[in-house]
């Protein structure tokens, strides 16, 4: 077994030597794990899902609907966290609040003064931009 | 067992310091690669100028109620009064005169003013924590009763808002 682990001058390889190739090895495979986990994470979906979600609503007229596919956050997502608790619109603080992970999440405010509806359908979120119903803010 | 002297020449605590700062290194351009605040501030300027004009003309006419003292624009505009305050992100200024530059109404002046001046430093240099503006002039008509004049209608937004992580206060 030994004859067969030899280096270039054809000495058999030390236990130091594999030892130090395998924690080698390891490190850069943990490296390379945290990289494609950082640039698949949930980080980036939550900002980018606050701020899409908080544009669409502000450049929206009144009676639309919108669909945003979501599907790429939903796969990310904290398995534990039920998928209603994942996007959550504000319409006192007027805020897109993103959570995929543990944390409280990602939050971003909008500037229209609108009714805003939604629920999360499997993959999708559906937002429903309707004019304030109450009595005193209708305009003449 | 390992040979003591071998072992050392290879797994030296020089060899995992140098591990150590080349982890270090790429971890630290990861997270700020990935962290960074994707900036916004200009689209949504653009955006809200955007409402203001769809909201302020109609069929390339100003809007006669504009021109009274207790227009109230948010209303009107479907926008939220209440981001509009002294210390928040957002500024907006309306100003509209005649041909020969008379104001036609007071200014409507909401939100964060000194943004408006801020404005004016970001244009001449890189600020990242400066707001983003949109100064924009249209000329529209306006029907006074008795004929179409010509009217200039300014808006200046500016917004500074980058998003937050975290609870609210």
């Amino acid at each position: 077994m030994s004859s067969i682990i030899k280096n270039k001058r054809g000495n058999e390889f030390l236990p130091e030597q594999i030892i130090f190739i395998v924690l080698n090895i390891a490190f850069f495979v943990i490296l390379m794990i945290f990289i494609f986990k950082s640039s698949n994470g949930a980080i980036i979906y939550e900002q980018t899902y606050a701020k899409q979600i908080a544009l669409l609503i502000d450049r929206a007229k009144p009676g639309t609907t919108l669909l945003l596919d979501i599907r790429d956050g939903m796969q990310v997502k904290d398995e534990s966290k039920p998928a209603e608790q994942v996007i959550k619109i504000d319409n006192e603080k007027r805020e897109v609040i993103v959570s995929l992970g543990s944390s409280s999440g990602y939050r971003f405010k909008y500037f229209s003064d609108y009714d805003i509806e939604y629920s999360i359908k499997k993959n999708y979120i559906v937002i429903s931009i309707n004019d304030k119903k109450e009595a005193g803010n209708v305009k003449q | 067992m390992l040979n003591n002297k071998k072992a050392e020449k290879y797994l030296s605590i020089w060899w995992f310091f140098v591990l150590a700062m080349i982890a270090m290194g790429i971890v630290a351009g990861v997270l700020i690669f990935y962290g960074a605040d994707v900036n916004v501030k200009g689209l949504e300027a653009e955006i809200l100028s955007g409402r203001l004009y769809e909201c302020l003309e109609s069929n390339g006419f100003i809007l006669d109620k504009f021109l009274l003292n207790d227009f109230n624009l948010f209303l009107q505009c479907n926008i939220a009064k209440e981001v509009f305050g002294p210390d928040d992100e957002y500024y907006l200024r309306i100003s509209i005169s005649d041909i020969s530059g008379k104001k036609m109404r007071e200014d409507i002046i909401a939100g964060n003013v000194p943004y408006e001046k801020d404005c004016l430093v970001e244009k001449s240099l890189v600020a990242k924590n400066y707001p983003k503006c949109v100064v924009s002039n249209k000329e529209i008509l306006f029907f006074d009763g008795k004929e179409v004049k010509p009217v200039k209608l300014e808006i200046i937004i500016a917004s500074n808002q980058l998003g937050k992580r975290g609870a609210t206060n």
